[in-house]
């Protein structure tokens, strides 16, 4: 079974420090701007949503690809560097905007799972991000949400 | 040069002009960043017996080599100045998420000189740097001026820099704000960028940090983080600072009767758990969110949407530690959505709430002993009236009738009320203490006596900590010491001091070093800083070289300003007994502080009355700053 990054944004304290993992890991230097996870925040409403490639199972991008560069797989959508043709058609394409482009190497760059060992979910202390089946990724709120049914009988 | 971006940017306003200038690695590694490299500026460049509020003071903003990773705890930055509030040294803490964006603009400090001739702000978008007119800004709240510059720029993501009107009227306790809901809080540095006609500072950086040793980065850093998680205070259990915040510990507090209470009357206070942490969950917490590269995520986020106080927003966050022990216990007032209130006027305003807490604790006692009359405030001030609280704060923000006075700060206020005033006044070298009771620690009671910016509570221990065997080992503090007792504290206490001022050079939030319940993670801050920096050979000892040079820097600077050290002494009310509770009857006589200062002096390798000498000052590599301290090289 595949694994993905299952976000939570009611953990998130919005201490951004999956978009500095991301980014030394994936450029060398500290610079969120570059993070294949970006986290937005709504100081109004006290929501901070990280989002991230969810690696569709039918994903747009993949789809909207003329070059080959972004291929659809089994939990991931791999991304073929040397195929792209900096065309940006999957950035139109993906409902989510968490594909950017990077204009030093005329590329696009999205989240690859750091190859099945996310290093922003490493360095998120609140558990906001984990790596998880992603079949299941959904079963722990159904529990928390259970939980909170169950605390209110009990009340 | 890796961790920093190898640059300050300098500000004049009275030229109107901005210009970038070199920091070179031989300074970065002599005073690192944040506290050592601000008040090397301060003793270099504010002129001597200068007016705080005059343009010749410099308003100093300064980074250091972490801010903008991932460093645990390094969105943080220090703001310096000559105090208005002490005519010393001033300086003050904060967090958020501007030290990281400062970074990535390309810089690794601001100095500010000079006064605009009208309301300005500074708009930093990576190498372009605009003073640009704030006149509509004026009078505005942290957030509205926020938000009004986010759009004149058209830069939602810019972070800010702002102050209050609090700043704007010259309260002599105003704070700088950032991001909203984080101050800049102690020595009235608000009053500063107001005096010099700087409304905000917005900053953008798209640009990028590097490290010497990323590799060895990560590892330091994930091992640092490991130790935090598992640390019973900063990890994940119930009773975390994360969980309820800083003010987790008020019921604890005041059983063991160290709650500051009724203006420093009594240390414990049957309300305690109605404005502690637990209080707060139970009541008005929505949940809390962190500063920048921070695993524990203290600041509250309450929501108080109505009742009689009403108002409190999420943007604007929650009352910390210090918030509910000044505007609650020590005023007698158990209600914490009015505590929510008043926080949120005093980040509006850009007001410190300790000192404003322990102002209108101090004229609820002037009212009630008849030093301030109805007449005068313009209604009954009694214990615990909230509603009268609000009131208060929103004229001293004003300047407002008696707001005006109080404005003042205690020292300067109960000295214009005469009467005996001065009594109730807790305050040291004019800055109020912090909400920690030092007659039920007295360890931190040298601190506020000899620190350099006044009654702080930030620089050595606070008692508790040490009263464990082996609390402390990288600093040799392994023998428990009883938290009443003063005597042979002194070496302990400056070693603290030394430590907490080299983490306040690189700067990190304070938490993440904290010795208490054993973090021990020396060596994983010192990996983190080699690997950051590519000083491979840096080692602890020259950490602690590089703390105790910030500190007589610090502590030069006052000496310089306020001609003496005379002022090493502790308020009036401390000398009196403290009344009930676990810590009763304790009191700090002169007789068992005087000892104790000489013993630190000493050890401080000062004259005996408290000058840092040639000699000591030459061994730390900073000779000349000497020949500024008249009397200091006996």
């Amino acid at each position: 079974m595949s694994r993905m990054i299952v976000v939570d944004p009611v953990k998130c304290t919005n201490c951004h420090m999956c978009e500095l993992a991301c980014s030394l890991v994936t450029t060398g230097a500290f610079t969120p701007g570059k993070s294949r996870i970006r986290v937005h925040a709504f100081p109004a409403d006290f929501k901070h949503i990280p989002l991230t490639c969810f690696q569709c199972a039918s994903a747009p991008c993949a789809r909207v690809c003329p070059a080959g560069a972004l291929l659809q797989g089994e939990g991931l959508v791999r991304f073929v560097k040397e195929a792209c043709i900096g065309c940006r058609m999957c950035m139109l394409a993906c409902p989510f905007g968490v594909i950017a482009f990077d204009e030093p190497t005329g590329v696009i760059s999205k989240c690859d799972t750091c190859g099945g060992d996310p290093e922003c979910v490493k360095f998120c202390a609140p558990k906001a991000l984990e790596f998880r089946e992603s079949a299941l990724a959904e079963a722990p709120k159904g529990r928390d949400f259970a939980r909170r049914v169950a605390d209110a009988a009990k009340a | 040069m890796h961790g920093y971006r190898g640059q300050l940017l300098r500000v004049d306003l009275s030229a109107g002009k901005s210009w970038t200038e070199p920091l070179e690695e031989s300074r970065a590694r002599r005073y690192l960043g944040g506290r050592g490299l601000g008040a090397r500026i301060l003793m270099d460049e504010v002129p001597v017996g200068c007016d705080a509020l005059g343009a010749d003071n410099r308003l100093v903003f300064a980074m250091g080599p972490l801010a903008g990773t991932f460093a645990p705890g390094s969105g943080r930055f220090v703001v310096l100045g000559k105090s208005p509030a002490t005519n010393g040294f001033g300086e003050a803490y904060t967090g958020g998420s501007v030290a990281h964006e400062l970074k990535y603009a390309g810089y690794d400090g601001i100095v500010v000189q000079g006064k605009a001739s009208e309301k300005v702000y500074l708009a930093i978008i990576n190498d372009k740097v605009e003073i640009r007119p704030a006149a509509r800004l004026a009078g505005q709240g942290t957030l509205d001026t926020e938000e009004k510059i986010k759009a004149e720029l058209n830069e939602p993501d810019a972070r800010i820099i702002s102050i209050g009107l609090a700043g704007e009227k010259a309260v002599r306790f105003a704070c700088v704000m950032n991001d909203t809901d984080r101050a800049a809080g102690r020595t009235g540095l608000g009053a500063v960028m107001g005096a010099k006609n700087l409304k905000a500072i917005a900053i953008r950086g798209t640009g990028k940090v590097t490290v010497a040793d990323p590799k060895a980065f990560r590892e330091s850093s994930l091992a640092n983080l490991a130790k935090i998680k598992k640390h019973p205070w900063l990890g994940d259990s119930p009773g975390s600072a994360g969980a309820l915040g800083t003010a987790g510990g008020v019921e604890d507090l005041s059983s063991m009767g160290i709650l500051p209470t009724r203006n420093w009357e009594t240390g414990t206070w049957e309300y305690a758990d109605r404005i502690s942490g637990m209080g707060m969950k139970k009541t008005i917490l929505i949940g809390h969110r962190a500063c920048q590269s921070c695993p524990v995520g203290c600041t509250r986020v309450v929501q108080v949407a109505d009742g009689p106080f009403a108002g409190a927003r999420p943007e604007y966050g929650g009352p910390e530690y210090e918030t509910v022990a000044s505007l609650g216990s020590l005023c007698e007032n158990n209600n914490i959505e009015s505590i929510a209130l008043l926080n949120q006027k005093c980040n509006v305003y850009g007001l410190d709430t300790i000192s404003a807490g322990t102002m209108i604790a101090f004229a609820m006692e002037c009212f009630e002993k008849g030093l301030l009359t109805e007449r005068e405030i313009g209604f009954p001030l009694r214990w615990g009236d909230a509603s009268a609280m609000v009131r208060l704060l929103d004229m001293i923000a004003r300047r407002e009738g008696v707001g005006d006075l109080l404005a003042e700060g205690t020292r300067r206020a109960a000295a214009k009320i005469g009467k005996g005033a001065a009594d109730l006044a807790v305050e040291v070298k004019g800055l109020e203490l912090g909400m920690h009771e030092p007659r039920g620690k007295k360890g931190l009671a040298l601190s506020y006596a000899t620190a350099p910016r006044g009654a702080d509570h930030m620089e050595g221990f606070h008692d508790p900590m040490v009263a464990a065997p082996n609390a402390w080992p990288e600093l040799g503090i392994v023998k428990p010491m009883d938290r009443f007792t003063l005597a042979d504290k002194a070496d302990a206490v400056r070693l603290a001091e030394d430590y907490n001022s080299f983490i306040n050079s690189l700067p990190i939030c304070s938490f993440m070093s904290l010795p208490i319940a054993g973090i021990h993670n020396t060596k994983e801050i010192t990996g983190m800083l080699a690997a950051a920096t590519g000083w491979t050979d840096i080692s602890f000892e020259e950490e602690m070289a590089i703390g105790e040079r910030a500190y007589n820097l610090a502590r030069a600077f006052t000496v310089r300003e306020s001609g003496g050290t005379a002022d090493d002494r502790l308020p009036a009310k401390l000398s009196r007994s403290l009344l009930g509770g676990a810590s009763k009857d304790q009191v700090i006589a002169d007789a068992e502080l005087a000892p104790a200062l000489q013993a630190y002096y000493r050890g401080r390798g000062w004259n005996d009355t408290g000058t840092p000498t040639q000699a000591k000052l030459a061994s730390l590599g900073i000779g000349d700053v000497a020949q500024q301290l008249k009397g200091g090289s006996r």
